[in-house]
């Protein structure tokens, strides 16, 4: 729907919410982990009322706030092509952009993550990766989406990485704030890149079956 | 190291107990105040703020009292050990124990400020994968790109995200502990990418040694 085909007061609520992420973008960016619904409503320039119109809670504006940056980084990302050959690479460059992107706004990122939104942001975040695992490598895709006997289940696979990498990503934004500099952007592209790598080419090679009985 | 005083110990203990008893019942944690805790352990406000200054900490330190005493219940197995034997001990020692107290660690990881708690709850895993498990030798012996302390970082918040949406399922089919056990076993396997030739080279180690053979 175009924005002429919206009503006035349409219009008023979609720029009344947008208002209110913004604000609490920047009190997050500012290192506000836990801003209040007046700092909120001051800064947005809206009533308490439309707050509550739109969100229960600051927790659930933080979230959605979170939830617009992911949407963000994943137009820049999902173009990406990984289908082909050299897809690592590929692979590599996408981590890169994700990581650099993240350490622009990594003020807004530490202070969700040290607030009240939390285990729900961390959860969105998960979800959209291991979505993303499954629906863009080759290799989670061919290994038993049904969970075949010695070989997981792709869903498993998929969360299982996602998490590990989402888990560095943003234990790295919460450290730098502490202990500057410990790594550069790039070399946690790198090292994500390679473990999440270590598990997916691993996949490929179909050695899963054996090692149950291998170990035992 | 200063010698706490006993007082001091005692009421702290009181508010960790107090809090534990909580999360144990129905009650939601939004809906708790500093005055509900206070008074269920039977100390003064500023007795709380002395040793605790927020909720979300007290709640981390009830949470991390409950979970470091099951980790101490369960065995560390000797290197030696194999795979199988590492896994089952281990998880299946804390499956049922966050199984019967899934009321409690629910309520604990999706709270207010329950970052920092995911956190310990991965250190103690990493630590474990990296130091007891027959795992440690083999993600030390890597020439990759990081630490070890970050591929047992990953695996370990894999196991935990996993973990984490498991306590929402009914236990029952391919979510009882048993057969969680498996899959978490199979899955860090395949994230950490293990090859035959590595077992095998960790078999050698640990036959030949007595132990710590983690930096041949």
């Amino acid at each position: 729907m175009s924005d002429s085909a919206l009503g006035a007061s349409d219009l008023r609520t979609r720029r009344s919410k947008a208002a209110l992420v913004r604000a609490v973008g920047e009190l997050l960016d500012s290192g506000d982990t836990r801003p209040s619904i007046t700092n909120v409503v001051a800064l947005a320039g809206t009533s308490r009322p439309t707050f509550y119109q739109h969100f229960g809670d600051v927790a659930a504006l933080q979230r959605a706030a979170a939830h617009e940056e992911l949407d963000l980084v994943f137009a820049q990302i999902d173009p990406i092509d990984l289908t082909g050959p050299g897809w690592e690479r590929a692979l590599q460059d996408l981590m890169t952009l994700v990581v650099e992107r993240i350490d622009q706004r990594r003020d807004f990122f530490a202070s969700v993550m040290a607030g009240p939104a939390a285990f729900d942001v961390l959860s969105d975040t998960v979800a959209i990766v291991a979505d993303r695992i499954i629906a863009r490598s080759p290799s989670v895709a061919a290994s038993g989406s049904s969970g075949s006997p010695g070989s997981p289940a792709a869903a498993d696979v998929s969360r299982f990485l996602a998490a590990g990498t989402v888990w560095l990503l943003l234990d790295w934004v919460g450290r730098a704030g502490a202990e500057p500099a410990t790594e550069s952007a790039a070399e946690v592209a790198f090292l994500n890149t390679q473990l999440l790598l270590v598990g997916l080419a691993f996949l490929d090679a179909g050695q899963t079956q054996t090692l149950g009985k291998a170990l035992s | 190291m200063v010698r706490e005083d006993p007082r001091s110990v005692r009421s702290r203990s009181a508010l960790i107990e107090a809090m534990a008893e909580l999360l144990d019942s129905e009650a939601s944690l939004e809906s708790l105040s500093v005055t509900d805790v206070v008074r269920a352990a039977g100390v003064s406000r500023p007795t709380f703020y002395q040793h605790f200054g927020e909720m979300s900490l007290l709640v981390r330190a009830a949470a991390l009292h409950r979970l470091a005493g099951a980790f101490a219940d369960i065995p560390e197995v000797a290197l030696g050990e194999s795979w199988t034997t590492f896994v089952r001990g281990t998880f299946r020692g804390l499956l049922l124990h966050l199984q019967g107290n899934v009321v409690f660690y629910k309520k604990a990881l999706t709270s207010g400020g329950s970052q920092a708690l995911s956190e310990d709850v991965i250190g103690l895993l990493a630590a474990r994968l990296l130091d007891v498990s027959p795992l440690g030798p083999i993600l030390r012996n890597r020439t990759l790109v990081g630490s070890p302390e970050d591929r047992a970082a990953f695996l370990a918040a894999g196991t935990f995200w996993l973990v984490n949406r498991w306590l929402d399922s009914d236990f029952t089919g391919p979510d009882s502990v048993a057969a969680m056990v498996d899959r978490i076993s199979l899955l860090l396997l395949t994230a950490a990418g293990v090859t035959d030739d590595e077992i095998a080279v960790v078999r050698a180690q640990t036959d030949v040694g007595s132990g710590g053979s983690a930096q041949a």
